[in-house]
């Protein structure tokens, strides 16, 4: 970590990266809460396979795009996360999912910061 | 200021409050959908009691309709005992009841009270306060009026604020708020903040609601308007990006919902999940089973106490449901038993068709009219495309609801057009489809029927008496997306239509997923459609591939690609090889009369004009020979069976997919030749030609899927048409293009209406989960059953039963929910499956 640490001093920001894999079902829900939270935007990965507590999932389908998960990915400022986590949280203590938080070294803060008006 | 922390928390609940309803499509694409969709986590039996205590519902049939299906020998009791060993295999190990010396097993006990046992059910919950059903009124009245698609001149101010904002601002001002909530309740309200979740957290605090208890009670607030709700769920989730109309977000809502609570200090009402109380249901079944027996001695009674406890009230009724599912698999079972027709060593064309269970009628005459060889496969033919007709401004998505539309596919003028030449043609239509669209959207507006009626009324009253006096006075025209027979081509540009590699990989995807590898000179590809007048759920007799709409564009689209060189060429390199004498023909089954109509015929090569009018005869005489059969269980006179899409007074111009029963996936071959009645859903496949499970894992992850939401809502909107259905069809009033309402304001109507399943009480569907028949290696199906959860929810939750086996000559195997494979099916007896082979359900049953 203290490399990571240093790299205030090259002039990036740290941040809260936060993933969430969901069934393609709640990835609306998901978006909302991120956006709703004060996200400025986020990345959307469906057809997402792998394998966990609740056995195999397969990838992308030929003729059903939602019943693959997807993850979703969006950078935060820190004061914003706990909110956000807050969220996902309550809305996996009833739907199937994973949370990750980790920390992110964002070269443009400004990007971030902004909440879209959506 | 609300902690941002319970805000997002408080938003987490609101999605998952949702849940509780199902998304609900406007009306003018009526998708078929589980209406306990957001419960599909859940094993059937718990969703269904979840259903009951949040909605009041009846999940199944009354015990007495079932018995009444038991008295018509639909249930037999072999059927029933069966049913109640494999729901509990314990009772088996019962000690029987001695009376008079003889030992009554408790299995005959069981039967004895579903048989003739008293009737405990308290059923649906149908009452709603007045308060909740004044705030239903009041808020529906604001929502159909914020999602009203008649256009800016009449959409309601601040709509863009999305709804609660919207509300705040104009509904406040609105008298009857000041009935439900007073003056000091309407000022209360100007004070709330304008963020809706804010606003929401504080109406929750003013109730005196803790944390821990709002999702309950926003799945209370939901259940106060579930059809709006479920509209709002549909827009939160499933409204496609490019949706031109207002979005009504479940936040706002129950935003609304809530605040209106709190404003006038009423508390919201939990309902309790102890709807039925057991110990006295218990009681009374015992003490009738024991005056029936003679069991007259105070431990005998106990006993059969015991015995009855092993089955509580709600149990009942899932007993005599998997029995009818029993009878219904095993006169399946028995039906694919028959041996089939042989199959046309060489075929003078081929059809492939939907899936849909109406295509199974008109397949099966077709062959018998000629050496046909039919298939199917999803009706949008695996092309997910938003079409535009020429003349539309419009373009809608032609694909299941699960896909999302890829590419654009526009018709345009056809420079080669005959007879008139390619501008009239395409001037015709777009004054024809501009006018109809116009006429449409001011018919279906808020606003603009008042001014319509004064603008059109002296030419409507005319038309609508010539209307009411000749039913054939001019055909049912088709609503958005014409496809009556125009003479002109497709745009496939690859620069603005669908690229060479999609259309490579469509053609790869149908032909692989059906394995057509023989191909005849012509080959129909028939998608279907239901042309009906003055019929507010139309959309919901299209076809369900196609998002509700009809095929004919679908079919088009697939036809154009499988035609062109340039995708051929790119298929011999994968080992399909379509003859150069090959010729694809798109065409449209109309399901309300039968007709087939071929399209494109302009594009048909001259040397093929011969197999195309073969074709257009036979399939002629299949269509009589369907409509004839249709005409059988239609209510009425069946002389006009072909007509009545055309009529507007008529309620029922066809029975759409009412009856379905079964999901069959298997070469046709297995098939060929069975009366499946028209309750089949139809889908050819062939493993032996799918090594790698591709095309069984897309027929199991989609078109499996659709027909499972299909047949669900059929199923309850037969069980409940009050919670699930869209009641009567006659006093449907629609609504701004989203839904209809039943009469002049409420919650938007769901769900089927009464004349989809019923006339009057006579049940026409048998209200029974999709039983999937699958034709491939038992490994293959559970390997695709266990790395797809949603599939996997399906079965293992019981909301399909699955039976398969892998050749012809196997034995079918059954799919528990445990997740093993059963090598004999637990059935009735052989005589029993056989019998009902011949007496089937009764044509209607009670409900």
């Amino acid at each position: 970590m203290s490399d990571l640490s240093s790299l205030t001093a090259s002039g990036l920001t740290r941040m809260a990266k936060i993933e969430v894999v969901v069934d393609g079902s709640d990835e609306a829900a998901v978006r909302d809460l991120f956006l709703a939270a004060g996200a400025s935007g986020y990345t959307s990965v469906t057809g997402v396979s792998g394998f966990g507590h609740h056995g195999h999932h397969q990838g992308r389908l030929l003729f059903n795009d939602r019943a693959s998960l997807s993850m979703l990915i969006t950078v935060v400022p820190l004061d914003r996360a706990s909110p956000l986590v807050e969220g996902v949280r309550r809305l996996l203590d009833h739907r199937h999912g994973v949370l990750f938080v980790s920390e992110a070294w964002v070269s443009r803060p400004d990007y971030f910061a902004e909440p879209t008006t959506s | 200021m609300p902690d941002p922390a319970s805000l997002t928390g408080l938003r987490a609940d609101v999605a998952t409050a949702s849940r509780l309803v199902a998304p609900s499509w406007p009306l003018t694409s009526f998708v078929a959908v589980n209406p306990l969709h957001g419960l599909e986590h859940l094993p059937f039996d718990a969703a269904c009691a979840e259903a009951r205590r949040w909605m009041g519902a009846r999940t199944h049939l009354p015990l007495t309709a079932y018995r009444e299906v038991r008295r018509q020998g639909g249930i037999t009791d072999h059927a029933l005992r069966a049913a109640i060993a494999r729901r509990d295999p314990l009772v088996l190990l019962e000690e029987p009841v001695v009376v008079n010396g003889e030992p009554i097993e408790a299995l005959d006990i069981v039967l004895l009270d579903l048989v003739d046992g008293p009737v405990t059910d308290p059923g649906e919950i149908d009452t709603v306060e007045p308060w909740v059903a004044s705030v239903r009124d009041y808020v529906g009245i604001w929502c159909a009026g914020f999602t009203a698609e008649s256009g800016a001149a009449t959409a309601m101010p601040h709509r863009e604020l999305g709804f609660y904002r919207a509300w705040r601002r104009l509904g406040r001002r609105d008298p009857r708020l000041r009935q439900l909530i007073g003056a000091d309740g309407r000022r209360w309200v100007g004070m709330l903040p304008d963020e809706p979740a804010a606003a929401l957290d504080v109406a929750m605090t003013a109730l005196g609601i803790d944390p821990s208890e709002r999702l309950d009670v926003l799945r209370s607030l939901v259940m106060t308007i579930p059809g709006w709700a479920g509209f709002a769920r549909w827009s939160d989730e499933w409204a496609p990006t490019d949706h031109d109309g207002a979005k009504l977000r479940m936040i706002d809502l129950l935003t609304v919902v809530a605040v209106i609570h709190a404003a006038a200090g009423r508390p919201v009402d939990v309902p309790s999940a102890d709807l039925i109380d057991e110990a006295a249901s218990r009681a009374l079944r015992a003490t009738d089973a024991a005056a029936r027996i003679d069991a007259t001695r105070s431990d005998q009674l106990r006993r059969i106490g015991e015995i009855l406890g092993r089955v509580p009230e709600a149990e009942r009724v899932a007993i005599w449901l998997d029995a009818h599912e029993l009878a219904h698999r095993d006169e399946v079972v028995a039906t694919l038993a028959t041996p089939p027709a042989p199959t046309p060593s060489e075929p003078i064309a081929q059809l492939v068709a939907c899936i849909d269970v109406r295509s199974e009628v008109l397949r099966r005459h077709l062959e018998s009219v000629g050496p046909y060889e039919t298939f199917g496969f999803a009706g949008f033919f695996g092309v997910p495309v938003r079409w535009r007709p020429l003349g539309s401004t419009r373009a809608e998505a032609r694909c299941p609801v699960l896909v999302t539309p890829r590419y654009d596919v526009a018709e345009i003028d056809d420079a080669a057009a005959p007879a008139g030449g390619a501008d009239a043609i395409a001037g015709r239509r777009h004054y024809r489809a501009g006018a109809h669209e116009a006429f449409h959207h001011a018919k279906g507006g808020l606003g603009t029927p008042f001014a319509l009626a004064e603008a059109a009324g002296w030419v409507l009253g005319p038309i609508a008496a010539v209307r009411t006096f000749a039913r054939r006075f001019r055909p049912a025209v088709p609503r958005t997306g014409a496809t009556t027979r125009p003479a002109v081509a497709l745009e496939l540009d690859p620069t603005s239509g669908l690229p060479l590699a999609e259309r490579i990989q469509a053609a790869e995807a149908i032909l692989t997923t059906i394995h057509l590898r023989r191909f005849s000179r012509l080959v129909v590809l028939c998608g279907h459609g239901s042309h009906t007048i003055n019929n507010s759920h139309a959309a919901a007799l299209d076809c369900g591939a196609c998002g509700g709409a009809a095929g004919g564009p679908s079919a088009r689209v697939a036809a154009a690609i499988l035609n062109d060189p340039e995708v051929r060429q790119a298929l011999l390199e994968r080992n399909i090889a379509i003859p150069p004498t090959t010729w694809f023909v798109p065409a449209e089954h109309d399901t309300a009369s039968d007709a087939v109509h071929l399209l494109d015929l302009h594009l048909v090569p001259d040397d093929h004009r011969a197999a195309v009018e073969q074709i257009e005869r036979d399939l002629a005489t299949a269509g009589t020979s369907a409509s004839a059969e249709r005409a059988e269980r239609l209510p009425g006179d069946r002389r006009g069976v072909r007509d009545r899409g055309r009529d507007w007074a008529q309620v029922r111009p066809e029975w759409g997919l009412a009856g379905n029963v079964a999901f069959i996936a298997a070469p046709r071959s297995v098939t060929r030749g069975l009366d499946l009645g028209g309750r089949v859903f139809l889908h050819s496949y062939d493993a032996t030609a799918d090594a790698e499970s591709v095309a069984l894992e897309t027929i199991m992850t989609a078109p499996l899927v659709v027909a499972q939401w299909i047949n669900s809502q059929y199923y309850f909107s037969s069980v409940d048409p009050e919670t699930f259905g869209a009641g009567d069809k006659t006093i449907a009033n629609p609504t701004g293009g989203v839904g209809a309402l039943r009469g002049p304001s409420g919650d938007l109507a769901v769900g089927l209406p009464e004349q989809s399943v019923a006339v009057g009480d006579r049940l026409t569907h048998q209200p029974v989960r999709l039983l999937a028949v699958m034709q491939a290696p038992i490994d293959r199906i559970e390997m695709i059953i266990q790395r797809n959860p949603g599939l996997r929810a399906l079965v293992e939750h019981e909301w399909i039963h699955v039976i398969a086996r892998a050749h012809d000559d196997d034995g079918w195997m059954e799919r528990t929910p445990a997740g093993t494979w059963l090598s004999s099916l637990s059935t009735p007896s052989a005589a029993d499956a056989s019998a009902r082979a011949t007496a089937g359900d009764p044509a209607t049953m009670a409900r």
